[in-house]
């Protein structure tokens, strides 16, 4: 074939297709905005705050984070662990839920959960979706406070 | 047989000594004697004018039991005794209630482990009397789990309380069988389709033994010749039909750079030592040796640094595999959390959809992901995404499989690289040796090499010949799989068989025939009918009993079970000829349809024997049982009464 033939053959007209990509499951709004109101469900019902949030964020992806948390809890540390690490998709998430009315912001960013947002929580239990994340915030038992995050949180620089 | 007592009067009792008797009071209850109320155990009120409570200082059931062929058993069970516990149950040949028969008795176990399969359990006395083989189905953990007479019986026997809530409301599922209704059905019409069924779980069963005795016999070998340079080569790790394979599989000796076969090595070897043996290589001269001295440490310093350039390849392999490995966790983990999205998406939850949807306020699009920024990339969907992650597990998988057999490879490699290493040391002291001793004297450079060339022939011989004894076991593990393959591709598809069918077919006629009958009133009835896959009555696919009301769903239990017990009339089943209604009238079921199932029940009495126990009014009984065949017993006063000295 020759350089013509071939400019020939290429010189046609072509339609090109952008291609979606594939995101991480852990940046979907679809799972992120679910998790959070888990996160929010498992705040004490006067609201949740950001830090809580974030606290609690940290402690679902991965069993370790919530062991040392409930290490720190019986005044025992694990010291090579981080107590928590500041997510940005987690805010974004927040921004998102609040929109759609899953949520509602309180003063001083506390967040609660609306009606809508509780009834969502119940279909996610039923489904039997997020075991993983429920099993984990099952071992702290009973609801999270600020004031019990906060301790938490400052337990290291006592 | 029918059984009139008022209500609160000992019927249900005397209904449910019925399942006691027969040890099968697991099917109501977890603890054997709470199955009977406490006038068996505790307090007895017989007289009905006083209530006066009388201590129970002793109780027991007997039932006399008639088989199929004629034959006759007296049961009986103690409910309280000072000696005998409610765990045994005596079987007396004959019939010791109707013709007081002396013949001797003996004692047998139930309610406790292997009663089922001990040949003194009380429940494998029972299977073989009744002419049942109680089979072994697949259980929801993939193994085989017995079907215990437990799970049979909410077919044949209808308990007041809680029995009247579907077909086989009340089903212990203590054996784990998978789903054990279907199963039941299946064993009590005596299906085709479940023999087949049980059949390919026993060949798949079989199939599993023989994958992990191929894969422990070829882990045995490996392990047992590790750290010695050596490598199988073709050798498959689980259990495979197409053998021998296209490819012989051999074992490889890692020399040096290269891998060769075990034989072509061992024939090297054989002539070095035939060399050696002929004595054309003698004692070298000093100059010679020399040489060879200084070629030998140059060997032992390349191999030196070979196994040190080895080790490092080791460290970065061991990392590689490790990240691969990470990398798979991450990618399961990625897969559970696109699953659990699409599942949520399944059920089509309204807050959810509205995250697709744009924003309510300024009506642009929501941002398809949380990356942030201005740029939002058009993303994958979850189902695609799914796919796409099991993909790279796969190809994760593969890589992981091939990173770990190189990693061994090269640990075998090492392992050899050590050993040439000792080898050169050896030779390296004895030519020293050679160098300062006496011209006379025997070559200590040539002993030592004999010594070696024969100790691996020695040694790889041994390991050859394992390695023949492996694939003879192998063709065995292969002969046996392929019969077992055979046999699995030779079972007919899920799919009932011709008399399947045609038993499927006759209980749905009865069950839509008996429902007209009981004046079945929730809708019509052209789209009835029994599934033929789990054998429930469904309407247009959806089970019937989801969407008829209460008294319909009494009508539906009568005609289904009465209906199991008609198909054993025509053709053959395992049922045993046996049903039993206590208080079949639930609901405020009408009158004109309980007498309408007396009069079926009646002409069924060839069939079997069905025993009703109602509290019915005895006047309009008698007037419904009128040209019905039938045994009423009427009980005045309480059923239970004292047994004098």
């Amino acid at each position: 074939m020759t350089a013509e033939t071939v400019r020939e053959q290429l010189d046609v007209p072509f339609c090109f297709e952008e291609q979606p990509d594939p995101v991480p499951a852990a940046l979907r709004p679809e799972r992120r905005v679910p998790l959070l109101l888990l996160l929010v469900a498992k705040c004490h019902g006067s609201g949740a705050s950001w830090k809580v949030l974030q606290l609690l964020n940290w402690t679902t992806r991965d069993a370790p984070n919530m062991e040392l948390l409930l290490s720190l809890q019986r005044h025992s540390d694990i010291p090579d662990r981080p107590i928590v690490r500041f997510e940005p998709a987690l805010d974004r998430a927040l921004d998102l839920a609040v929109g759609l009315g899953l949520l509602e912001q309180k003063t001083s960013r506390a967040f609660r959960l609306t009606p809508d947002g509780k009834a969502l929580v119940g279909e996610i239990e039923d489904a039997g979706t997020f075991e993983r994340e429920r099993e984990i915030l099952d071992r702290y038992s009973g609801k999270m406070t600020t004031a019990e995050a906060d301790r938490l949180l400052e337990w290291r620089r006592r | 047989m029918v059984l009139r007592a008022d209500n609160s009067l000992g019927k249900s009792t005397a209904v449910k000594s019925i399942l006691f008797g027969l040890g099968l009071e697991r099917m109501v209850t977890a603890r054997s004697t709470d199955v009977l109320t406490s006038a068996m155990r505790e307090r007895l009120i017989y007289d009905v004018e006083s209530k006066a409570e009388t201590p129970v200082l002793g109780s027991w059931v007997s039932i006399e039991i008639e088989g199929r062929a004629g034959q006759k058993a007296t049961l009986t069970r103690w409910v309280k005794d000072p000696q005998k516990e409610p765990g045994l149950i005596r079987v007396q040949e004959g019939g010791g209630l109707s013709a007081g028969s002396s013949a001797p008795s003996t004692d047998y176990f139930v309610g406790r482990k292997g009663s089922v399969a001990n040949p003194r359990g009380f429940h494998r006395w029972l299977a073989e009397f009744i002419g049942w083989t109680m089979p072994d189905l697949p259980s929801r953990d993939g193994q085989l789990a017995p079907l215990y007479m437990e799970q049979v019986f909410p077919l044949l026997f209808v308990e007041q309380r809680r029995g009247w809530g579907g077909i086989q409301a009340q089903m212990p599922a203590f054996s784990g069988v998978a789903d054990v209704r279907r199963r039941a059905l299946e064993f009590l019409l005596n299906l085709d389709v479940g023999d087949l069924e049980s059949q390919r779980q026993q060949l798949k069963a079989r199939e599993a033994a023989l994958d992990e005795r191929w894969s422990t016999e070829v882990r045995a070998f490996r392990d047992a010749h590790g750290d010695r340079g050596l490598m199988t080569a073709g050798l498959p790790e689980s259990l495979t039909t197409t053998w021998p394979p296209p490819d012989p599989p051999q074992v490889l000796q890692s020399v040096a750079e290269r891998w060769l076969p075990i034989d072509q090595y061992l024939s090297d070897l054989r002539a070095e030592a035939a060399d050696l043996d002929s004595g054309e290589s003698g004692r070298p001269e000093a100059e010679d040796s020399e040489k060879e001295l200084s070629a030998l440490s140059e060997e032992a310093d390349s191999l030196r640094r070979s196994e040190s350039l080895l080790r490092e390849q080791l460290i970065r392999d061991r990392d590689e595999l490790r990240a691969v490995e990470e990398r798979l966790v991450a990618l399961r983990e990625d897969l559970r959390q696109h699953q659990d999205l699409v599942t949520l998406e399944t059920l089509g939850s309204d807050q959810l959809e509205a995250i697709h949807e744009d924003c309510p306020v300024c009506h642009q699009s929501l941002p398809t992901s949380l990356l942030g920024g201005s740029l939002q990339v058009r993303t994958l969907s979850p189902a695609d995404t799914v796919a796409y992650i099991r993909n790279q597990i796969d190809l994760f998988e593969t890589m992981r499989d091939d990173s770990s057999r190189a990693l061994e490879a090269k640990r075998e490699r090492l392992g050899s690289l050590r050993q040439r290493s000792a080898d050169l040391r050896s030779q390296i002291r004895a030519i020293r040796t050679d160098l300062v001793s006496s011209e006379n004297a025997p070559s200590a450079g040539e002993l030592a090499r004999r010594l070696r060339v024969q100790n691996q022939i020695d040694q790889l011989t041994g390991v050859d010949e394992r390695f023949l004894e492996l694939l003879a076991g192998l063709d065995r593990l292969a002969t046996e799989g392929k019969e077992v393959r055979a046999a699995l591709a030779r079972l007919p598809k899920d799919q009932l068989s011709a008399d399947d069918g045609e038993k499927i077919a006759a209980l749905e006629s009865s069950f839509i025939e008996q429902l007209h009958e009981y004046e079945f009133g929730s809708f019509f009835d052209e789209a009835l009918k029994i599934s033929r896959e789990d054998y429930r009555p469904r309407r247009e696919d959806w089970d019937l009993q989801a969407d008829i009301s209460a008294s319909d769903s009494i009508r539906v239990v009568w005609a289904y079970l009465l209906g199991l017990l008609e198909v054993s009339g025509l053709f053959e089943t395992n049922h045993p000829g046996l049903l039993v209604f206590d208080e079949p009238r639930q609901q405020s079921t009408e009158m004109v349809s309980f007498a309408a199932l007396l009069r079926r029940a009646g002409s069924d009495a060839n069939a079997g024997q069905i025993l009703f126990a109602t509290s019915e009014e005895l006047d309009p009984l008698s007037q419904m049982l009128e040209g019905v065949a039938h045994h009423l017993h009427s009980i005045d006063g309480y059923l239970l009464q004292p047994v004098s000295e």
